[in-house]
């Protein structure tokens, strides 16, 4: 029994072996060159995280994580019109892809982008939640977005432990790329650091050196580093900090905070929330009249904020955006106009006329980012992946040429700083800022190790 | 009510099914898109909505503040086996579920001199407090509003072998045995003396006080079990993300977990998990369906409401009585009409 088993066991490998052999004959004839073209981009990487499970297919998933529902969700939507318009534009070509020499438009590597979206409620557990599944069941070969340093934060601590690289969308606490930073994290909005920075001088050259400054901060990392900039900036020059408040995220009555406010006898409010919670504070201090006695400053303005407290009270406001749309056809700004423009026109042609804001511009222009290191290290493997971004390589998008800095992976950028323009200025409903400056992103870029990065290995 | 009386020879039938339901789930839920982590998601909610049922379904106290257990037991387990205080994974839940059902004794005893709306707001109010406590004062040790990473995947030394669970099936089964030895306590609570005491304190607490039960002390009992199974549900929380979110804290997480309970069947132990399951498939499905977006929320609103007006007792309720209802008919024509009458 035993014996006859063995043998017609050892029978049978024969000819699976015999026919294997054939087979493989037959392919070394008819499919040599695309074998060797496939060993070539392989380079018989090891499997780490999703990486190659993810990209044996034809196809490369991007799981996109954003703001759906929620505190920040005005933003949220549009980072995902800047994503799905990259992911578009990467797959069959137009936009700034056909300006960077090594993307195609026809995918990334030869494999169409798929991506799905998981709604963050701007929280961290359902961002986790949504991003782990990603992951875990979609192979998701890249994850990326939501608007919320404290969510941004908890993904890329994700990113890091699942060796899954991660592309923050909107994220201006100082820890993203200070105390936090993650070897698979990266970055492109200024720091609180940089808005700061680049703020400064020009209020001190609009506003003079005797100010008196009252501050209302959202209670997580975003608000407390970009106050404690804020603070150690205009103090710089010359200013007094008067007193701050701390709210949390998604208070809906601020009247507790503006009280204080109203009466500390400050002659600057600089609001600090984001997102629809900084509209709903803005209004009600205008109800408050803190307006009448104050100059408002936010140092860095939310993609809608505009649009939810109108063009009068944003008039002679200051602060920073990552990028603004005036940007485009602008020749103030060479660097950064022709690129903007073609950005500019295909998203207004893809969404029927609605301006794309700064969310929906670090979509794009990190997405494109990422593929183009994709190309240049000729394979998915995160390590290479990520080496190839810290390389210091330019690549020209809408702000210009710009780099991920590989000791913290910042991207250093120009800082565009904006005032609101009166109604009558306006030229269109969208035309809410002039571009005061741009200030150059190595002038505003902590210097590194300043915010406590240490960035952990690659495997 | 009585059917659950008349199962006296079919104890064990609940939970064998239970058992049965458990293995087979991760197997059979992909057939509609499921997968191991959210089966795993579901019985972590369904764990901490077994302890919610016995407070609200079983004692009629409608606590708004569970939250506060859920989030306190999280963050006692994420906190020692992150720092590395502690490495056996059992040790660190075991730590985070006691101080959570501590937590529950002193809320308990300052929220249950009050009954009804009074209780839920002070439940309410404790619950906001905890929230603040973790996201400010305690922040050095939660992380604030970060919360907590870097759980390493469980590690469960039995003396002869350590079981290290790492793949997403295991994890699964870890957090299943969680559920049903949760489950399976659970039934020996409701089905004991004492669980005869709580229907009656459900029923009529000044009747059941009048007949000689310290009322207070057992409402003060099954509050404590209930923190302790939200403290464990924490546990297993953090532990199976290996990050222990703030927004466990939060009133949204509250407010769910009576949602869920209420859909699945208050009263029926089981309840809580048929709701979580139906929430977070939902949830899921919705948010992938092309065109839905950010409208999940409502459709899920929606969804919930017609479920609460068709299923008064919940789904599980509703099942349950559709199976009594089709005993009832099946049985002899003289006991239907006294059924009927």
């Amino acid at each position: 029994m035993d014996t006859r088993n063995g043998t017609k066991e050892s029978a049978l490998s024969r000819n699976l072996f015999l026919k294997g052999t054939a087979a493989a004959a037959a392919t070394a004839t008819v499919g040599f060159p695309a074998i060797v073209r496939a060993a070539k981009s392989a380079k018989s990487y090891p499997a780490l995280g999703t990486f190659p499970a993810g990209v044996s297919g034809d196809t490369a998933m991007i799981g996109i994580i954003s703001d759906l529902t929620g505190s920040y969700s005005a933003d949220g939507e549009d980072l995902v019109k800047g994503y799905k318009l990259a992911i578009k534009h990467l797959n069959g070509g137009g936009g700034l892809v056909s300006k960077v020499p090594t993307l195609s438009g026809k995918g990334v590597l030869g494999k169409r982008l798929v991506y799905k979206i998981g709604d963050s409620e701007t929280k961290a557990n359902p961002a986790v939640q949504a991003a782990t599944e990603f992951i875990e069941r979609d192979k998701a070969i890249m994850i990326c977005g939501d608007t919320s340093s404290a969510v941004v934060i908890a993904l890329a601590k994700l990113a890091q432990r699942e060796k899954v690289v991660f592309l923050s969308g909107a994220s201006g606490s100082n820890d993203t790329t200070g105390k936090d930073c993650q070897r698979y994290g990266f970055r492109s909005q200024p720091s609180a650091y940089m808005d700061a920075k680049a703020l400064a001088p020009v209020l001190k050259k609009e506003l003079g050196t005797k100010r008196r400054a009252v501050y209302l901060v959202p209670d997580y990392t975003y608000g407390t580093t970009l106050y404690d900039s804020m603070k150690e900036f205009t103090e710089k020059i010359g200013w007094t900090t008067v007193n701050h408040y701390l709210a949390p995220v998604g208070t809906t009555d601020y009247s507790s905070y503006l009280l204080n406010i109203a009466n500390s006898g400050a002659d600057v409010f600089v609001n600090i929330e984001f997102g629809n919670d900084a509209v709903a504070s803005t209004k009600q201090a205008a109800q408050f009249g803190i307006f009448k006695t104050m100059q408002m400053i936010v140092p860095n303005i939310s993609s809608y904020m505009p649009d939810g407290v109108g063009a009068e009270i944003m008039a002679g406001v200051y602060g920073t955006q990552d990028w603004y749309w005036g940007l485009a056809g602008n020749k103030a700004y060479p660097e950064a106009a022709a690129n903007s423009k073609i950005f500019l026109d295909a998203f207004l042609k893809e969404y029927h006329g609605i301006y794309p804001r700064w969310t929906a511009h670090i979509a794009y222009d990190q997405t494109l980012t990422w593929a183009d290191a994709v190309e240049r290290a000729g394979t998915f493997y995160p390590p290479e992946v990520i080496k190839t971004l810290e390389s210091g390589h330019k690549i020209d998008l809408c702000l210009g040429p710009v780099a991920y800095r590989a000791g913290d992976h910042q991207q250093i950028r120009p800082v565009p700083v904006l005032k609101g323009k009166k109604p009558s200025a306006m030229a269109n409903k969208d035309d809410y800022f002039e571009i005061v400056g741009m200030v150059p992103g190595a002038e505003a870029v902590p210097p590194l190790g300043l915010f406590g990065c240490h960035l952990p290995g690659y495997t | 009510m009585i059917l659950r009386a008349v199962g006296d020879r079919s104890t064990w039938r609940a939970e064998l099914a239970v058992a049965l339901f458990l293995i087979a789930f991760p197997w059979i839920f992909p057939a509609i898109g499921g997968y191991a982590n959210l089966a795993t998601r579901i019985l972590i909610l369904g764990l901490f909505g077994i302890g919610m049922d016995l407070i609200f379904g079983y004692t009629g106290m409608l606590s708004f503040g569970q939250a506060a257990f859920y989030g306190t037991g999280g963050f006692v387990t994420a906190y020692l086996l992150s720092t590395g205080l502690l490495h056996n994974t059992l040790w660190a839940l075991a730590a985070g579920t006691i101080v959570a059902a501590l937590c529950g004794t002193l809320i308990g005893y300052l929220c249950l001199r009050q009954a009804g709306v009074y209780f839920a707001m002070l439940t309410l109010a404790f619950g906001e407090v905890f929230y603040f406590l973790e996201n400010s004062p305690l922040a050095k040790w939660t992380g604030g509003e970060n919360g907590l990473p870097g759980l390493p995947k469980p590690e469960i030394p039995l003396g002869f072998t350590t079981l290290h669970v790492h793949s997403n099936l295991a994890l699964y089964y870890f957090v299943a045995v969680c559920f049903f030895a949760g489950y399976w306590i659970a039934r020996r609570i409701v089905r004991s003396p004492m669980g005869a005491v709580l229907r009656a304190i459900l029923e009529n607490p000044a009747r059941a006080a009048a007949v000689g039960h310290n009322v207070p002390k057992y409402k003060l009992a099954i509050f404590t079990i209930a923190a302790a199974y939200a403290g464990m549900a924490g546990g297993l929380l953090g532990i199976f993300q290996g990050y222990m979110p703030p927004d466990a804290f939060s009133i949204d997480q509250s407010g769910e977990i009576i949602i869920m309970t209420i859909i699945g069947g208050a009263g029926t132990l089981i309840g809580p998990l048929v709701g979580a399951g139906l929430w977070s498939y939902l949830r899921e499905a919705l948010q992938n369906l092309h065109g839905v977006g950010a409208f999940w929320k409502i459709i899920l609103g929606l969804t919930f409401i017609v479920l609460v007006t068709l299923f008064r007792r919940g789904i599980a309720g509703g099942i349950s009585d559709g199976i009594g209802l089709f005993r009832l008919r099946r049985a002899p024509a003289p006991r239907t009409d006294e059924g009927t009458a």
